[in-house]
């Protein structure tokens, strides 16, 4: 008797890509196939008798092939299956004496050709052509064909469907949590927990959707970032979610005890899900007539907290259970607990218990009372229901019925529950800290560059430069001149400062405007003002560069500049009216002369004056016009800052507002300490100092004596006082401040940079500690 | 004077040496990411692929050695390499060069391939054994240039063979069918959208049917709109990151340019797709309608992917969308790919 042919296909393609697609497809719907490159390889096994039909693929490229397919038609007519896509191949393949009935054309289907190939078995494949078979009176013929070939479809559309299950071996190895689901499906047979058919079915759909558990492995919850000061005041939190991991050895055994007593009491004994638990939720249901109660244990909150939504339905919470149950087998119960603290949620974007320790109490987690314990362990069932701010008495009941579960469970004795259910709520909720804000704006922009959007969820722990001290220096500065401003009936003008320090260029203070809440431009760092005669220092240290000395005369007389190509002339004039005659630099910058200053402007070259200036770190466009030398063109203060502090070292000068940063892993990953360069020969910087010097001893910024100790300086004042600014300097602190109206309209009469700024300034520099005293200020971190 | 020397620098991510583990690579214009095993479980290391040089001057490599930071020194420059670079770079005020450009190695950068090669040094640990698998992203044979990421592939298998590994190369679009689509049976269209290039591909049952890229990415982007403005691409680049939102309307120039920029590229790509998918002998014919995943730096502004929805709505495709999705960590999904590729292969 002759035996049936193998339901097995041998293919051979000439692209390898569409000899996969189809091998694929066929052996997905239980078909052996084999695929060769070789078409004596693929023909060798009809010979053989391991396979019982031969499925070539010619696509494109026929006429390659074509004395292949011709011994084929003479040889194998009767089981082989040809597919080609263009339909004009169909008259060379005839010619070659291929039974168009053999083939199958257009875009390569594979639905279709597992239908072909399913009819030529069904007809008994290898008795006859395969085209015969093929397109016989079974397949061809009546509503028998039909059916069966919309079946073999459909058989096709459920196996590509399931296949995320059955790509094979290859899937197998690469979702090991499918292997893991094993047990689950163990369980759930053993357990009877839905019937069979397509309740099964279900379930199985159910399962064969779950996440992936590994990503346990790599869990990062979303956590806050803080920015610290130099001296480790906290300054700011950053957060999406207002997160703090804490590690399970650091919550105390009462709090341990709060949240397992009232979220899941038997957590210890039960496998990820707690029968008991899901028999009373039933019947709580089932008499609500809804679904209320969901049973959950600690387990499975901590599933639908990571990997589900939280709709409620019967399909997450199958997965739920699920997840759960493999959650149990993979990790211990104490690393359960510590993900389910960290990830619980306590209202008001607060999330993790040492966050809520701090949010509702304003203390660490290891800080936490019996009371306060049971407080947070009352909030994740609905922390705006239960919250001691929003509803006291509420969250009262909630409270004393944790502690009340602890004392049934044997957890706490009576006296220790009596004793905590008297304890007073908070009454004071604990919320954003966000201290010194310009200055947390300015490094937030910093971070983001570097960050993105992970900056607010990355847990990042950041040492800003600023010193805390100085800074309340600052702000109290700068109350007090706004103040004095006031007094003499001027309102509504804005102030900043900066300080830099002179040995790193790290920002130790900085106030961007009067009121952050009003307004959060930071006019320190933002704003492009005309510096004025704060300019003036540039154009003396370029005459300094190109040979001449402090004690150099020059003439303060006239002078008028050709501006605008020619078409205006400029004449500018000093600020009292008068022409000094020949001055030497020195009394030139001192007293502030606009003539002298331009008349050395002319013989040092405009060029070189906007080149030392951006040698000391002016950044900001520079206009190569005569009025420059005067502060016409605008900067940033803290540009302006950072330069004097290049007049006051010789040395390159360059901002940083942070010290260092460490990520969540505790690994330091910036720390971006350069030390300035230096740039300027030391007799240049020995001479700029000496004038600044004399700016304070004999100039416009004399009220800087009142300091008694040596500093360095120039006020600037621009046109109808809408700037006022003093920059100046001692031996370890650069500092600037500018005072004017965001309007840019005048402060008001006689409102010059010594009467508006420099008071200010001196302000701050007598709050702050003397140098010897700021180097005393140990980072103890 | 070229020393060639590497300086060991501080790690961002310290990598264990010498232990068994399968390796994904993604090596892509803007950044560099390595997906193994960790200690608690797989982990992404990512360093940007960049780099900034600064004068050899001995106070200078004393500071860079102070600091731990990565370099190495040539023609008396030293070239700060990853992260470092792009934090020098912003604190010096200047900006990075990239080894890479459009997806393939930038020859116009005579140290590409050094840089390249310093940055991975690190962050992947010696093989236990001679010939662990590693697989590392290639990308698809732009439109109408057969051959061109040949040189390319052929590089990086060669330094990583050197390392003792057997590396493999995965096409980068279809490994982020792979990170992503495994539960849709790989079968879907996975999209890359790098710095320097889109990569397509069409996965069916996991066979990538389908693959090709089009050099344009979000570096296009930059520079485009940058050009418009009169802005330069790095200042473009930061607002698109950290600011811009497709779905609220464009409050200025640079937003107006970046979604016009936007819809220019996802026009392109729709239209890329449904030319070469309807050309391409391989692409199978399905009944069912299939997932598309975005995946890539390009595509992190939100609003992202209904944008590219919505222009994709309006092309004819010879394939039914089921939905648009965006991967769940866009700038990881091809490194974890090719580590779950690893992985299959290390198991069998």
């Amino acid at each position: 008797m002759k035996s049936d042919p193998p339901k097995s296909v041998a293919i051979y393609a000439a692209k390898t890509v569409r000899g996969q697609i189809i091998a694929r497809s066929l052996a997905l719907c239980g078909i052996a196939v084999s695929l060769d490159t070789r078409p004596e390889a693929a023909l060798a096994r009809i010979e053989k008798g391991e396979a019982g039909l031969l499925l070539v693929d010619v696509n494109n490229h026929l006429q390659a092939e074509s004395e292949l397919i011709g011994s084929l038609a003479r040889h194998l007519a009767d089981s082989l299956l040809i597919t080609h896509t263009d339909p004009h191949d169909r008259a060379t393949l005839e010619a070659l004496g291929i039974d168009s009935q053999n083939c199958i054309e257009g875009p390569l289907d594979p639905e279709q050709i597992y239908v072909a190939v399913e009819a030529f078995f069904a007809a008994g494949g290898g008795s006859g052509s395969a085209a015969r078979q093929l397109h016989g009176k079974q397949w061809r013929m009546g509503e028998r064909g039909r059916r069966m070939r919309r079946r073999a479809g459909k058989v096709f559309q459920r196996a590509l469907q399931a296949s995320g299950h059955r790509v094979g071996r290859w899937r197998m190895t690469i979702m090991p949590w499918m292997t893991a689901l094993r047990p689950v499906r163990h369980f759930l047979m053993v357990t009877g927990f839905l019937a069979a058919g397509g309740a099964a079915g279900y379930l199985f759909w159910c399962l064969s959707t779950l996440p992936d558990i590994d990503r346990l492995n790599h869990f990062s919850p979303f956590k806050a970032s803080k920015l610290y000061s130099y001296d480790n005041q906290l300054l700011a939190e950053l957060y999406e979610q207002r997160r703090t991991p804490v590690v399970l050895k650091d919550v105390p055994p009462h709090v341990r005890k709060a949240f397992i007593a009232v979220e899941d009491a038997r957590y210890f004994q039960h496998s990820g899900i707690d029968p008991i638990r899901i028999a009373g939720a039933l019947w709580a249901d089932i008499k609500a007539g809804e679904y209320r109660q969901g049973g959950s244990t600690i387990t499975q909150q901590l599933s639908k907290m990571i990997f589900l939504e939280s709709e409620k339905t019967i399909t997450r919470k199958i997965k739920e259970m699920a997840i759960a149950i493999q959650m149990e087998r993979r990790y211990s119960k104490d690393r359960i607990l510590e993900l389910y603290l960290n990830q619980a949620y306590f209202g008001s974007q607060t999330y993790g218990l040492q966050s809520a320790a701090e949010a509702y109490f304003g203390k660490s987690v290891g800080q936490l009372t019996l009371a306060e314990g049971a407080l947070l362990a009352a909030l994740p069932k609905a922390p705006s229901a239960y919250s001691p701010f929003q509803n006291p008495e509420r969250s009262r009941y909630r409270r004393n019925f944790v502690l009340q579960r602890m004392q049934a469970n044997g957890l706490i004795s009576r006296a220790e529950c009596q004793a905590a259910m008297q304890a007073p709520l908070p009454t004071v909720f604990h919320g954003r800290v966000f201290q010194s804000p310009y200055f947390v704006d300015f490094c937030q922009k910093r971070l983001e560059e570097t960050y993105g959007d992970r900056l607010a969820t990355s847990g990042l722990t950041v040492y800003t430069t600023l010193d805390a001290r100085l800074q309340a220096a600052a702000e109290s500065a700068i109350q007090h001149g706004v103040g004095a401003l006031a007094e003499r009936g001027i309102a509504n003008v804005q102030t900043a400062l900066v300080a830099l320090a002179l040995d790193t260029g790290q920002i130790k203070a900085m106030v961007g405007g009067t009121d952050y809440g009003r307004t959060q431009f930071n006019r320190a760092t933002q704003a492009l003002r005309q510096p004025g005669s704060a300019f003036k220092p540039f154009v003396y240290l370029a005459a300094l560069q190109k040979g001449l000395r402090p004690d150099s005369r020059i003439q303060d007389l006239p002078v008028a500049v050709s501006v605008n190509n020619g078409r205006q002339t400029w004449r500018p004039r000093n600020y009292t009216g008068r022409f000094s005659g020949e001055v030497t630099l020195k009394e030139a910058l001192t007293r502030s002369l606009n003539a002298a200053t331009v008349h050395l402007a002319l013989q040092v070259g405009l060029t070189d004056i906007i080149e030392t200036a951006r040698l000391v770190g002016i950044q900001s466009k520079l206009h190569a016009v005569y009025p420059t030398v005067l502060g016409a063109s605008e900067v940033t203060l803290l540009e302006l800052v950072a330069a004097y502090g290049a007049l006051a070292t010789g040395r390159r000068i360059v901002p940083v507002c942070m010290d260092r940063i460490i990520d969540k892993g505790a690994a330091t990953i910036w720390d971006p300490g350069i030390p300035p360069t230096a740039i300027l020969p030391a007799t240049s910087v020995a001479a700029i100092r000496e004038m600044l010097a004399a700016v304070i001893s004999d100039g416009t910024a004399r009220r800087a004596l009142s300091l008694g100790r040596p500093v360095y300086g120039k006020t600037g004042t621009t046109n109808g006082n809408a700037d006022a600014l003093f920059v100046g300097f001692d031996a370890s602190l650069v500092v600037g401040v500018w005072v004017g109206r965001d309007d840019r309209l005048p402060i008001g009469p006689k409102e010059t940079g010594a009467r508006a700024a420099l008071p200010i300034w001196i302000e701050f520099m007598k709050r702050v500690p003397a140098a010897g005293m700021r180097m005393a200020a140990v980072n103890i971190r | 004077m070229s020393s060639g020397t590497i300086a060991a620098g501080k790690k961002t991510s310290p990598s264990s040496g010498g232990s068994r583990q399968p390796i994904g690579v993604d090596i892509g214009t803007a950044n560099i990411v390595v997906y193994m095993n960790g200690q608690a479980g797989a982990k992404a290391q990512m360093e940007a692929n960049a780099f900034f040089t600064v004068p050899a001057l001995p106070n200078t490599r004393k500071i860079l050695e102070t600091k731990a930071v990565r370099f190495f020194e040539k023609d008396d420059r030293l070239h700060v390499i990853g992260n470092a670079a792009e934090e020098f770079a912003s604190i010096l005020g200047g900006t990075t060069r990239r080894p890479m450009e459009s997806g393939l190695v930038n020859l116009k950068e005579s140290d590409s391939i050094r840089v390249i090669q310093a940055i991975l040094d690190p962050m992947i640990p010696p093989p236990a054994q001679k010939d662990q698998p590693l697989w590392f992203s290639v990308p698809g044979e732009p439109v109408g240039q057969s051959g061109a990421i040949i040189f390319n592939e052929s590089i990086f298998k060669s330094y990583l063979k050197g390392r003792g590994y057997a590396p493999r190369g995965i096409n980068e679009a279809m490994a982020v069918i792979i990170a992503e689509l495994t539960d849709q049976n790989a079968t879907g269209i996975g999209i890359s959208l790098g710095g320097g290039m889109c990569n397509i591909c069409f996965s069916y049952l996991s066979i990538p049917a389908v693959t090709f890229s089009i050099p344009k990415g979000g570096d296009s982007i930059d520079q485009t709109v940058g050009l418009s403005v009169g802005e330069s691409a790095t200042k473009i680049k930061g607002i698109k990151e950290q600011e811009l939102d497709l779905r609220a309307a464009p409050r200025n120039n640079i937003e107006h340019g970046l979604h016009a920029a936007y819809d220019d590229l996802f026009t392109r790509l729709a239209r890329s797709l449904a030319e070469v998918f309807r050309g391409a002998d391989t692409m199978p014919r399905l009944k069912q309608a299939v997932p598309l995943v975005l995946s890539g730096g390009t595509v992190l502004p939100p609003g992202s992917r209904e944008r590219f929805e919505a222009i994709l709505d309006e092309v004819e495709l010879p394939v039914r969308i089921a939905k648009v999705i965006q991967a769940r960590e866009p700038l990881l999904a091809t490194a974890k790919g090719a580590y779950m590729m690893a992985v299959a292969e290390d198991e069998k």
